[in-house]
Parts: structure tokens; C-alpha cells; sequence
């Protein structure tokens, strides 16, 4: 028992560390990784990709609980999830501590200057990936092709996501609630769609 | 029992922890729809930090290996309470997932067929999209203030998604070019300073 959560734990402690990106670029590292343990059929995976994604709660550590639970029950969830969790720990706990410390030396607050606005254009760019996927039928979609993107737009999570960007902008609904208000709402309208 | 309530209402601990236990039971999909309800709480709600730390916090949590979401909230932990903060807000991002995986895979097995879960999904997925747009709508109206900033902004965002460049070297670069401009802009300062 020991030696699967060690191994389990190591595992995923090397997958948060070379993972970058998170979500989707970390799920074919747990798929690799757990190769080795033989527990999971690779059939299983569709399963362990659809609950992840599906569930609250980041994708990779989601998956990398999945894949614990199923080797060996709550313990084995326990060492994958602190295994995926511990580099980022080290890591930003060390950058962090770093940045405290030169807070004010000109060159820590030179490379923010640059580092800012770049991250806004990072936001925007997680909004198109976002809602390539959410706002449109991604599989069937040519984006090189007008016609075919205008013929992919999921038309009613498309009204449900710009509503959720008016009531948020002209009357600051919170997101939480704008989170379970769409929530109730596509499980009533969109349920027919799919 | 009203104690207990007062313990936690003043406990920044205990309030690192409410935030990001809500912060990992709200976000479905990936790290990014956890930015908008991150600024909602952080910036607006408790003013544990600006708007314009919450966006290093972004930067260098996309830059560094590991999950987004985890490397979010230790940053944000770290960097109010040190060590114990990172480790209570780190506890709280990963709770929900670990409770609510365990229940589903030992219960339900399966989550995917039912059409109102998948409804509901769509819609939060949208709401997700909606409220991702809203923050760089914010974001950008406090943080691109000049020529330089927009660039900055539109550079990383097409190098992002036409040339799918990795976040890395987008972060890598903007440190070269935001050096290279704070060191322009100081030198005219000294220039208009001495005449």
C-alpha cells in the first residue's frame, strides 16, 4: 500500500511540475503517467475526461483525484491531488517570497511594466479558447471560413453568455449567482439541444 | 456558537480558505473562469489586493509549471499570510474537487448522459464565457492606459491564439520589453530633470 500511494504520489507530484497550462494540456500527462498502474483502462479515460471537465473544481485536479481514488481509494486520491498540488506550492512560494522581497528594485518593477498588460491580453485569449468551445460547435467548425463559423454558433448559450456580461457590467450581479442563475437556465432550455 | 462566527469573521485564515473553497466549487471547465470570480472577491469584495496585483498574480501563475488554479491560490495565500496562508488557500481550492470527485465516481459512476446536467452545463460554460470577457473588460480598462499597454495586450493576445505561442515565452518577452521600456521612459525623466 505504501509503495502504490509513494509511487502515486510521485507520479503526479512530476506531472504538476512539468504540466504547464493546466486543463487540457495536463489530462494527456495523467493519461501517460497512468499507464504504469495498470487500474484504469484506457476506455476509462473517456470517462475520467468527461467527469473531470464536468465536475466543480480545476480539470487537472480533478482528474488526478479520479485516478487516485480509483488505484487505491481515498488514500491513493489524497497522495495524487497533494502530488499534483506540491510543485506549484515550492514554486510560487519561493517566486512570491522573491517578489516581497525586490517589491521595489527597479528591475522586478520594470518587468511588470511589461508583464501587465500582457496578462490582460492573456485574459482575452482565454475568452476566445473559452468560448470557442462554449459558443460554438467547435468539432464542426472551419475558422477559417466565415459562413462556417456563423453556421457554429451555439445560439442560446451565445444570448446566455453575452446576458451574463450586461448583468455583470450595467447591474453588477455577482458571478457566483450569475454562475447558478445560467446553470438553471440551460439545464431548462438548452436540456433539448444536445 | 456566535463565537465561532466571530473566530471565523475575523480569521483571515479562515476567510483565505471560505474564498478559494468557493473559488474551486464555482469553477467548472479550467483555471480561466476562475479569474473572474477571483477579482470579484479578491479586488472587490475583501481588498486583499489591487487590481493590478491580481494581474501578476495571473501572469505568473499561467508562467510557472502547474495547475492555474492551484498555482493562483497559493500565490494569493503566500502572498497575504506566508506559508500558512498558502497552505489554508491551497487546502480550500482542492477540497471541493476532492469531495465531489469521490461522491460522483463512487456514486454515480457516470454524470454525462442526463440532458438537464448537460443543459446546465452549457449555460454555466456560457455564464464561464460571459463573465471571462467582463474581466478583461475591467482589467483592461484599468491597465491599458497608453499606446505601450495596448500593444503589449494585442501582441500577446494574437501571439496567444493565432500563433499558439506558450504562455512562457509571451511572459519572457513582456519582461525584455517592459525592462527595455521602464529604462527608456526613466532616461527621459533624468533628461527632462536636467534641463
Amino acid at each position: 500500500m505504501i509503495v502504490i500511494l509513494s509511487k502515486l504520489f510521485l507520479t503526479f507530484a512530476k506531472i504538476g511540475l512539468i504540466g504547464f497550462g493546466g486543463g487540457l494540456a495536463i489530462l494527456p500527462l495523467i493519461y501517460q503517467g497512468m499507464q504504469s498502474f495498470g487500474t484504469i483502462a484506457p476506455e476509462e479515460f473517456a470517462e475520467l475526461f468527461a467527469i473531470s471537465q464536468a465536475t466543480p473544481g480545476p480539470m487537472a485536479v480533478n482528474a488526478a483525484t479520479f485516478a487516485g481514488f480509483e488505484t487505491a481509494g481515498v488514500p491513493g486520491a489524497l497522495a495524487a491531488t497533494l502530488g499534483v498540488a506540491l510543485p506549484a506550492f515550492v514554486l510560487i512560494g519561493i517566486c512570491v517570497k522573491f517578489l516581497n522581497r525586490y517589491q521595489e528594485h527597479k528591475l522586478v518593477k520594470g518587468a511588470f511594466v511589461g508583464i501587465r498588460p500582457v496578462a490582460v491580453g492573456m485574459i482575452m485569449a482565454g475568452f476566445v479558447m473559452v468560448g470557442q468551445t462554449s459558443l460554438f460547435y467547435a468539432e464542426s467548425v472551419d475558422w477559417n471560413s466565415l459562413s462556417s463559423v456563423l453556421e457554429g454558433i451555439k445560439i442560446l448559450p451565445a444570448i446566455m453568455a453575452v446576458a451574463t456580461f450586461v448583468l455583470a457590467k450595467h447591474f453588477k450581479v455577482g458571478s457566483i449567482k450569475l454562475i447558478i442563475i445560467m446553470g438553471v437556465c440551460g439545464a431548462i432550455f438548452c436540456s433539448g439541444l444536445i | 456558537m456566535s463565537r465561532l462566527k466571530e473566530f471565523c469573521k475575523n480569521s483571515i485564515y479562515w476567510n483565505l480558505f471560505e474564498c478559494f473553497f468557493k473559488l474551486g466549487l464555482f469553477t467548472i471547465g479550467g483555471g480561466m473562469a476562475m479569474i473572474p470570480i477571483m477579482q470579484e472577491k479578491i479586488c472587490d469584495e475583501r481588498k486583499w489586493m489591487t487590481e493590478e496585483e491580481i494581474l501578476d498574480c495571473i501572469a505568473v501563475s499561467q508562467s510557472l509549471p502547474g495547475v492555474i488554479a492551484i498555482n493562483m491560490a497559493t500565490y494569493v495565500g503566500y502572498y497575504k499570510k506566508g506559508l500558512k496562508g498558502a497552505l489554508v488557500s491551497t487546502a480550500g481550492v482542492l477540497l471541493p474537487s476532492f469531495i465531489i470527485i469521490i461522491l460522483v465516481v463512487s456514486l454515480l459512476r457516470t454524470i454525462d448522459e442526463n440532458p438537464y446536467v448537460q443543459g446546465a452545463l452549457e449555460g454555466i460554460k456560457a455564464a464561464a464565457t460571459g463573465l471571462i470577457a467582463f474581466a478583461a473588460y475591467k482589467m483592461g480598462k484599468q491597465t491599458l492606459k497608453g499606446v505601450f499597454q495596448w500593444i503589449m495586450a494585442i501582441l500577446a493576445f494574437l501571439l496567444i491564439v493565432v500563433f499558439g505561442l506558450n504562455a512562457v515565452w509571451v511572459i519572457l518577452g513582456a519582461i525584455v520589453a517592459g525592462e527595455v521600456y521602464a529604462a527608456i521612459n526613466a532616461a527621459a525623466l533624468t533628461k527632462e530633470g536636467k534641463q
